[in-house]
């Protein structure tokens, strides 16, 4: 499941998705990216596809939210149906989540609503073609058989929900555009018990803001008093105990971050670099935000009305039907050259140009992290390389080269690392 | 209201909301009544104590500790006739989700505080404050709701609870027997020492970017 933020999809999400795309060509199964929105124009249907299936994506699964006010934050009751009818027509073996606020009210109700299990901060590789699942704890898991699968069949192993925490994965890259359909609830029948009240019983009724400077603790405040509310974002400390009930990212700055393995992200700065660290991250911040991904959806949110025919939801067939009973897991069509295709191409996928790295790459020792990416362009034309070998479902533990480790697991220094930065 | 609050460490904050929304009801899935001792309530309180050799969180995963625990205040809820139940976050994080799948709820997750409104005239509704990745969400609507409250930052104070009474309850005074709890869904494979290391950024200006691309701005 993708999560978006002004017409971009979050960094995190794109790594679960990326995950994705390595276990399903690993393992063999179907990648379906699902995007809980309100509406979406007919054009940026098709920029979709190409950016999510650039990034891995077989599919892409629009879910429509019943409730009638639009969100701001997401959240499960809005999509319920639609996800629990996703999860119906395409039962999921891994159910895959960036671990945001949204993905901790989402995943662990459809877990409890599919019949599945549920690991929050796991890690789902493969070795040797072979699932595996790991715990927060590090413990490899496995989920049983489903009680209730027919004993005449194969025992199926039951669903499993995920969350897991942004920096872990590295992005899947490829040049396939994918279909993207609609996923909406047959059932729309407000008096079911399962959902007494469209949204689940509470829904929006306003936002207040929700400061940076309560998001992103650099130092816990001087006074914690129980109505504090833990940042999403904080830089570990010792004076106060955040664990992941609480704190979405945990970074480590100094320098032994690199040797945590209790945090997300790491900052090696030395003490005089991070003497000033606030002065930096505030000056950072100051700085426009460059836009994370090449494709321009601002328009992806925006609702046409009448020009969205196909906003309607289906009933009871929302998929062209090729893949929904038997769940195959046919790898991604290669695009098709336009040179080559001929017009009774059975294949009418459309040409998409190659994406550069949607996010910047300007952290030293980019080349290093990003090493772990299995998926590099291969050729415009070619179905990307994770799908043919060399694919590596570990988290990245290790940081690319030897030399490019050791050079940047040694403290470095604010000037150092403007030079490499210029550099990159 | 009888407003249902499970006792576990950090939960502060959920006393705190329960005690403004209405009558709590302090329940706790423990083996001795120390538990309470985190928890500054007064002796007029009512305390509840549920416990079972089946609800060992030793012998299971903390998944499976979790669907059973959610099984047993599910239950729990329904003797007590409340149909608002507070629970602070957990690790695992299903606890809530599981007791409102069973009680057909609405669940509301990374809450921050609820306030009960009432004009007099319809039924009480309930306001939400969540956390939200850019945003304060404010949800309204029911009063009946699980809630799963962010943990309080603030440490447990240690109080004296040797003078108060602690209702127990075993399996059967919530109408469950052990066949009734979730059969174990995970089994551990292997112990293994995975050791994750974070993701390198050798400036801030390079950690603000990810982080912006995370949402946070």
């Amino acid at each position: 499941m993708i999560e978006f933020l002004d017409s971009e999809p979050l960094c995190a999400s794109l790594e679960a998705l990326g995950q994705a795309r390595r276990l399903g060509s690993a393992v063999g199964m179907t990648v379906y990216a699902l995007l809980p929105m309100q509406s979406v124009a007919p054009q940026a249907r098709e920029r979709l596809g190409q950016l999510l299936g650039h990034f891995g994506a077989d599919a892409v699964v629009l879910l429509t939210a019943e409730s009638p006010v639009h969100e701001h934050e997401l959240r499960f009751a809005p999509y319920a149906r639609a996800l629990q009818q996703a999860c119906e027509e395409l039962p999921p073996k891994l159910f895959l989540m960036a671990d945001t606020p949204g993905a901790r009210d989402i995943a662990p109700r459809l877990t409890a609503r599919i019949g599945g299990v549920f690991l929050a901060s796991g890690e789902p590789t493969c070795e040797h073609g072979v699932l595996k699942l790991f715990d927060s704890q590090g413990q490899q898991v496995m989920p049983c058989d489903d009680p209730l699968a027919d004993e005449m069949f194969a025992p199926t192993m039951l669903p499993v929900v995920m969350t897991l925490q942004a920096g872990r994965y590295a992005l899947s890259r490829g040049s396939t555009a994918v279909p993207v359909r609609f996923m909406a609830p047959i059932d729309a029948d407000t008096s079911s018990e399962r959902t007494p009240v469209p949204g689940g019983g509470l829904s929006e009724d306003h936002c207040e803001p929700f400061l940076r400077s309560q998001r992103l603790w650099l130092h816990p405040p001087e006074t914690i008093g129980p109505e504090t509310i833990p940042p999403l974002f904080a830089v570990s400390n010792e004076r106060l105990l955040l664990d992941r009930r609480s704190v979405h990212s945990l970074i480590a700055i100094g320098p032994s971050a690199i040797e945590r393995a209790d945090v997300q992200f790491a900052l090696p700065l030395g003490d005089d670099a991070a003497k000033d660290l606030l002065e930096s991250i505030d000056a950072a911040f100051a700085r426009p935000k460059e836009p994370s991904v090449e494709l321009n959806l601002s328009s992806l949110l925006s609702f046409h009305g009448d020009d969205d025919e196909e906003l309607t939801p289906s009933t009871g067939r929302s998929w062209d039907g090729s893949d929904i009973v038997t769940g195959d897991t046919a790898p991604r069509q290669p695009v098709v050259s336009s040179s080559v295709a001929s017009e009774e191409s059975v294949a009418p996928v459309p040409r998409t140009e190659p994406f550069s790295s949607p996010f910047e790459r300007t952290n030293a020792g980019s080349d290093e992290m990003w090493d772990g990416d299995p998926t590099p362009h291969s050729g415009q034309d070619a179905v990307p390389q994770a799908e043919l070998d060399g694919i590596d479902t570990e988290p990245i533990t290790e940081l690319g080269h030897k030399d490019g480790h050791s050079e940047a697991s040694k403290t470095v220094t604010s000037d150092d690392s403007s030079k490499r930065q210029e550099q990159s | 209201m009888n407003v249902l609050m499970i006792v576990s460490p950090q939960c502060q904050r959920a006393w705190q909301i329960a005690s403004s929304l209405g009558e709590p009801i302090a329940l706790a899935i423990a083996k001795d009544n120390s538990v309470f001792s985190s928890l500054n309530m007064p002796a007029s309180v009512q305390r509840i104590r549920i416990w079972d050799e089946a609800l060992d969180p030793s012998s299971l995963h903390p998944f499976d500790v979790e669907a059973r625990h959610s099984a047993v205040i599910a239950q729990a809820a329904r003797r007590l006739g409340t149909s608002v139940v507070l629970v602070t976050e957990t690790q695992t994080g299903f606890v809530s989700a599981g007791i409102a799948e069973q009680l057909n709820l609405a669940h509301v997750s990374e809450v921050v505080s609820a306030t009960l409104l009432s004009d007099g005239n319809d039924d009480p509704q309930l306001q939400v404050q969540r956390r939200g990745l850019r945003r304060l969400q404010v949800l309204r609507g029911t009063s009946q709701a699980v809630l799963a409250v962010l943990p309080s930052l603030k440490p447990d104070a240690a109080s004296d609870q040797t003078s108060v009474v602690v209702t127990e309850w075993s399996l059967p005074d919530v109408s469950l027997t052990v066949a009734d709890l979730p059969s174990p869904q995970l089994q551990v494979v292997a112990q293994s020492a995975r050791h994750l290391r974070p993701r390198l950024f050798l400036s801030p200006g390079a950690l603000v970017n990810r982080l912006r691309s995370d949402g946070l701005e």
